[in-house]
């Protein structure tokens, strides 16, 4: 039956916390043998989809975790505003051959 | 022997990927609070230039699109996570959105002293300020090419990067 490990370093599969040995184990006979292999079947599937979204979705949050650095020093100087009111447009030259 | 990501400048034109240090970014606060003098705080930082060379060659901008420049030591400090192994390596590899590596100023063999570029910080400072701050500083660093165009083409696909609402499940 599937039981659940620690995933191992070196050889990371998003599902590889767990692990099966189905064919380890005799087959299972029988209507309700095959109901439970199907099952298994079908939960382990479902158990691989999950740990994959949980894994992409994790990379995901990794990729965005840091913080903005601070400034190397602040200081603070006295301003006023003024209001120039809209402003224009840049004067763009237009390079024609 | 590995090729250093750079040179060293005394110029007073300014290229894209010159690392200029001290720079003061003024921080905007609301000027519909108070029509009173305000104390404006002055963020000092080390940056890079994005904005590209052809443009500031012309004299086409009033501003110029900056990004911040760390040592990995500075980041760590503020990033504790990044000390972790491994976390540098992703950044080295592009695979950490947002940040570029660049080597060592003047030994690039020692990723220890390599350089982090935040591209989800950027500022725009007026092209005057930044050209008598250059010339301020005597001499500068500029980044190579093609190290530039590594740089220019990483900040590239930061920007123009899309979300999609889905994607297509992936094949077993």
């Amino acid at each position: 039956m599937p039981t659940l490990t620690i995933p191992q370093q070196k050889q990371y599969r998003p599902y590889l916390p767990l692990s099966w040995d189905l064919a380890a184990r005799p087959s299972l006979h029988g209507p309700a043998g095959q109901e439970l292999a199907r099952s298994e079947e079908k939960l382990l599937e479902y158990w691989k989809e999950s740990c994959e979204q949980i894994h992409i979705l994790r990379e995901a949050h990794e990729t965005m975790s840091y913080q903005a650095m601070l400034p190397n020093r602040t200081f603070t100087i006295p301003i006023r505003y003024h209001l120039r009111g809209r402003g224009e447009p840049l004067p763009y030259q237009i390079d024609d051959e | 022997m590995a090729e250093s990501f750079w040179n060293k400048v005394t110029d007073s034109h300014l290229h894209q990927g010159d690392y200029l240090t001290d720079c003061a970014v003024p921080i905007f606060l609301d000027p519909t609070v108070s029509s009173e003098t305000q104390e404006i705080p002055i963020d000092v930082f080390d940056l890079i230039v994005l904005t590209q060379s052809c443009d500031l060659e012309q004299n086409k901008v009033r501003l110029v699109a900056m990004c911040p420049i760390y040592s990995i030591q500075a980041f760590e400090k503020r990033n504790p996570e990044f000390t972790k192994k491994g976390k540098w390596n992703e950044v080295r590899k592009g695979r950490m959105e947002g940040l570029h590596m660049l080597g060592a100023l003047s030994n690039p063999t020692n990723n220890r002293e390599a350089l982090v570029v935040d591209f989800r910080e950027i500022y725009s400072l007026p092209f005057e300020y930044l050209i008598k701050h250059a010339t301020g500083l005597g001499s500068r660093w500029r980044l190579k090419s093609s190290f530039l165009e590594h740089f220019s083409q990483a900040f590239a696909r930061f920007f123009m990067r899309v979300g999609l609402p889905s994607t297509i499940p992936e094949f077993q």
